[in-house]
């Protein structure tokens, strides 16, 4: 099927989460994408080391945002290693990498080298401060940035501290996926119409101020968190009902009535507080299914509040596409929205180390079969055992 | 330097009773097209965009406004009159993409216009945004908030013991406009003779961000959830405020030497087991050891010692913070005519050159019946 990045080449150098996940978005929209990885280095979410039982189907983080890859493993360390990648490039239209600032330009794959083996290559280098600044050699995962970039300040109880998004989450190191993808997008676009390239360079940190740019606007806010409320609504909090479940409940100002009349509240209680107050006492007392169902009746919006087993389980009945299948049905990460005429869709399963490795330097590098056993044999790439066997001698 | 969308046009647009978030998610979407140099129109009622009103206001406006607007074009059209619709439809045929909600597409021009009766190539993609989709029943009402507990990210923020916590500001809502952005310029990528339909549901864009945990639960059959104090990271004070705890495994011997206490020594803390078995203790001490240091102090041995520590800032200290000033993050845009506020420009710096919002667009009294 034709895709948006259909004839689109990228080669991956995106680990963990950040970069994996934005050329796994990239694969989706139809992109080739390469993941480059290396006979001394992989890709971190391939070691499993969690405690406890171990999954069937591979490591399950790697399984989830490698799927629709092609994977290749060549040591950037050594020049033939270098030599190599730079071929590739001249033959691709997208790298991407979110290592540390410096690694590329020590590689000798920085965006100059990149550019003079091939001018109209778009390089996407997603970071945690960016390229350049005082604080440009900074680390970090995805709650750091929570805290570095003005979130973690606007998280949190009315009468407690700052809150990160915690290691579970790490939200910055999700959410950047999806508007990294968007910007290689646009980047492919422009070079449509221009023929130019582009150095993309992505902090997460501007990104997830960014994403609260509305409390820069305000200024000093007085009272920066405030748990679940929120303006304009009248009530916005998440309330126990009988047996301890959390409901997760909004009431704009004109469902205020509505609610009141629903709770048998006099009015009373005019302040948010007071009528939060008698709205848990009133949830207290019913169980979960009856209490969503008459808040329902009544026109406010309600949700239990899920933890992720129970959010899995509402796939075919709440939605549909954020978690995927391969062929094998074996679950995998899915599509944060959908194309009608051009759907995603899971082609591959996430590769092993170096699967295409011979194939990928025969086809695009034009090597021969024999240069490829000796490149191996050198140690400058690896090739995963069956593979090697696919190229005609 | 030519920004990379121009020659684009867009608009955007949503019925009257379409959900705060997704008011936001559309706006932002628009935005992102905006600062890349698109021409983007919103569509807003006589009364203005309710998000106008959205608390708290900045020199009488609101600040959620003036942040996801800049730059655009604001017209004003009549809602449900012949008028309006003839004037959203010669708008339509001039766009090349449309951003908007799902309530709209059947209630006006939208769901025709989607068809191939169109003047060839415009508009080419319609972003489609909803708070839920199909298969979710479409009587059940959400928001924005209700949207975070269905997609399990309510459940990991905040104490244990306490009420689940929303992330600041609209994430879901934000991210959900992402999804829309991304989407649309996949769109017009595409050469097919009729328009590509980009569907955006907020709780799909929230599961797929919140992926970690259902992976987790798809093979392990159980999901994590909030910890609080017990978290392995979390928020510790320091001397002039707080600091995210963030480290792995290979960074506990720098980590030890920051906070410089014989008691982290103990053999409990030896192993990542151990330090999570005794996580509320580790948190004691590491505060304990943090209250003697500032922020900078912390900020600096991190930089020097690559720790992935995080001090945290409020976005009025971002405003003069160093590294932000460095890379001109915070641009000055125009409220109107005598005031101008700071906000954040886009998040990427393309071959060098960064984007300066345009200014935020003011209200038209009077609808306009003819917005060409």
């Amino acid at each position: 099927m034709k895709r948006p990045l259909s004839g689109c080449r990228v080669l991956d150098l995106g680990i963990i989460t950040a970069g994996a996940a934005t050329s796994a978005l990239l694969a989706d929209l139809g992109a080739e994408v390469v993941k480059v990885e290396s006979p001394s280095y992989r890709d971190p979410f391939r070691n499993w080391s969690a405690d406890g039982p171990q999954p069937k189907d591979g490591p399950p983080f790697f399984r989830f945002t490698n799927r629709n890859k092609r994977a290749i493993s060549l040591d950037l360390k050594r020049p033939q290693g270098r030599e190599l990648f730079l071929r590739l490039a001249a033959k691709s239209d997208v790298v991407l990498e979110n290592f540390r600032r410096g690694v590329m330009a020590r590689l000798g794959i920085g965006y100059a080298a990149l550019r003079a083996a091939n001018p109209r290559i778009i390089l996407a280098s997603i970071s945690s401060q960016g390229e350049a600044g005082p604080d440009a050699n900074y680390v970090s995962f995805g709650s750091t940035l929570d805290a570095m970039g003005g979130l973690a300040w606007l998280t949190g109880y009315a009468d407690g501290g700052p809150v990160v998004s915690g290691r579970d989450i790490n939200y910055p190191d999700q959410v950047v996926a999806i508007f990294a993808a968007g910007m290689v997008v646009t980047a492919w676009l422009a070079r449509a119409k221009t023929g130019a390239g582009a150095h993309l360079d992505l902090s997460q940190r501007e990104l997830t101020s960014f994403l609260v740019g509305e409390a820069f606007v305000a200024g000093d806010l007085k009272a920066p968190r405030n748990g679940n409320a929120q303006a304009p609504f009248a009530l916005q909090d998440c309330f126990r009902v009988a047996g301890g479940d959390w409901v997760a409940v909004t009431v704009a100002p004109e469902e205020l009535a509505a609610l009141r009349t629903l709770i048998g509240d006099s009015g009373e209680a005019a302040s948010a507080v007071g009528l939060g107050i008698a709205l848990a006492r009133w949830l207290g007392q019913r169980p979960l299914a009856a209490a969503t169902a008459a808040l329902a009746s009544a026109g406010i919006a309600a949700a239990p509040v899920l933890d992720g087993k129970q959010a899995l389980e509402e796939r075919g009945r709440l939605w549909q596409i954020a978690i995927a299948e391969t062929a094998a049905g074996v679950a995998v990460k899915g599509f944060p929205f959908q194309l009608e005429h051009a759907p995603l869709a899971i082609e591959r399963e996430a590769p092993e180390i170096g699967a295409d490795t011979a194939q990928v330097l025969a086809r695009l590098g034009g090597y021969t079969r024999a240069e490829i056993e000796a490149l191996a044999s050198a140690g400058a790439i690896e090739c995963a055992p069956r593979s090697i066997n696919a190229i005609p001698g | 330097m030519r920004r990379p969308l121009e020659g684009f046009t867009i608009l955007e647009a949503s019925a009257d009773d379409c959900a705060l978030g997704i008011r936001l998610a559309i706006a932002l979407a628009g935005r992102i097209a905006a600062d890349l140099g698109a021409e983007v129109v919103k569509i807003e009622p006589p009364g203005g965009d309710p998000v106008r009103r959205v608390p708290p206001l900045v020199e009488g406006q609101s600040a959620l406004f003036a942040f996801l607007n800049a730059g655009k074009r604001s017209v004003v059209l009549p809602s449900g009159t012949s008028g309006g619709k003839a004037a959203f439809g010669q708008l339509l045929a001039a766009a090349h993409a449309v951003i908007a909600d799902a309530a709209l597409v059947g209630s006006c021009e939208l769901e025709s216009a989607l068809g191939a009766r169109l003047p060839a190539g415009a508009p080419r993609v319609a972003a489609i945004l909803s708070l839920l989709a199909p298969p979710a029943p479409p009587e059940l009402k959400a928001s924005e908030f209700t949207v975070l507990a269905l997609g399990g990210m309510l459940d990991l923020v905040g104490e244990a013991e306490r009420t689940p916590l929303r992330l600041g500001g609209h994430q879901a809502a934000y991210a959900a406009g992402l999804a829309a952005y991304t989407g649309l310029v996949a769109g017009l990528c595409g050469t097919a003779a009729e328009p590509e339909i980009v569907r955006v549901s907020m709780l799909e864009t929230v599961l797929w961000l919140n992926w970690k945990s259902l992976a987790t639960a798809s093979w392990s059959g159980a999901a994590p959830t909030r910890a609080g104090r017990a978290a392995e990271w979390q928020v510790l004070r320091c001397a002039d405020g707080w600091v995210a705890l963030v480290y792995q495994e290979v960074d506990w011997p720098a980590l030890c030497r920051l906070a410089g206490d014989a008691r982290l020594a103990d053999r409990r803390f030896a192993e990542r087991h151990g330090r999570l078995r005794h996580s509320r203790a580790l948190a004691d001490i590491l505060e304990e050891c943090f209250l003697k240091l500032t922020r900078r102090q912390i900020h600096e041995t991190a930089l020097a010692e690559k720790l992935p520590l995080g001090p945290v800032s409020s976005p009025e200290e971002l405003a003069r913070d160093a590294h932000y000033l460095a890379r001109d993050f915070l641009a000055r845009v125009a409220l109107d005519a005598e005031t101008s506020i700071a906000m954040p420009r886009l998040p990427v710096v393309w071959s060098g050159t960064h984007f300066a919002p345009g200014p935020v667009p003011a209200l038209t009294r009077r609808p306009s019946p003819v917005p060409l």
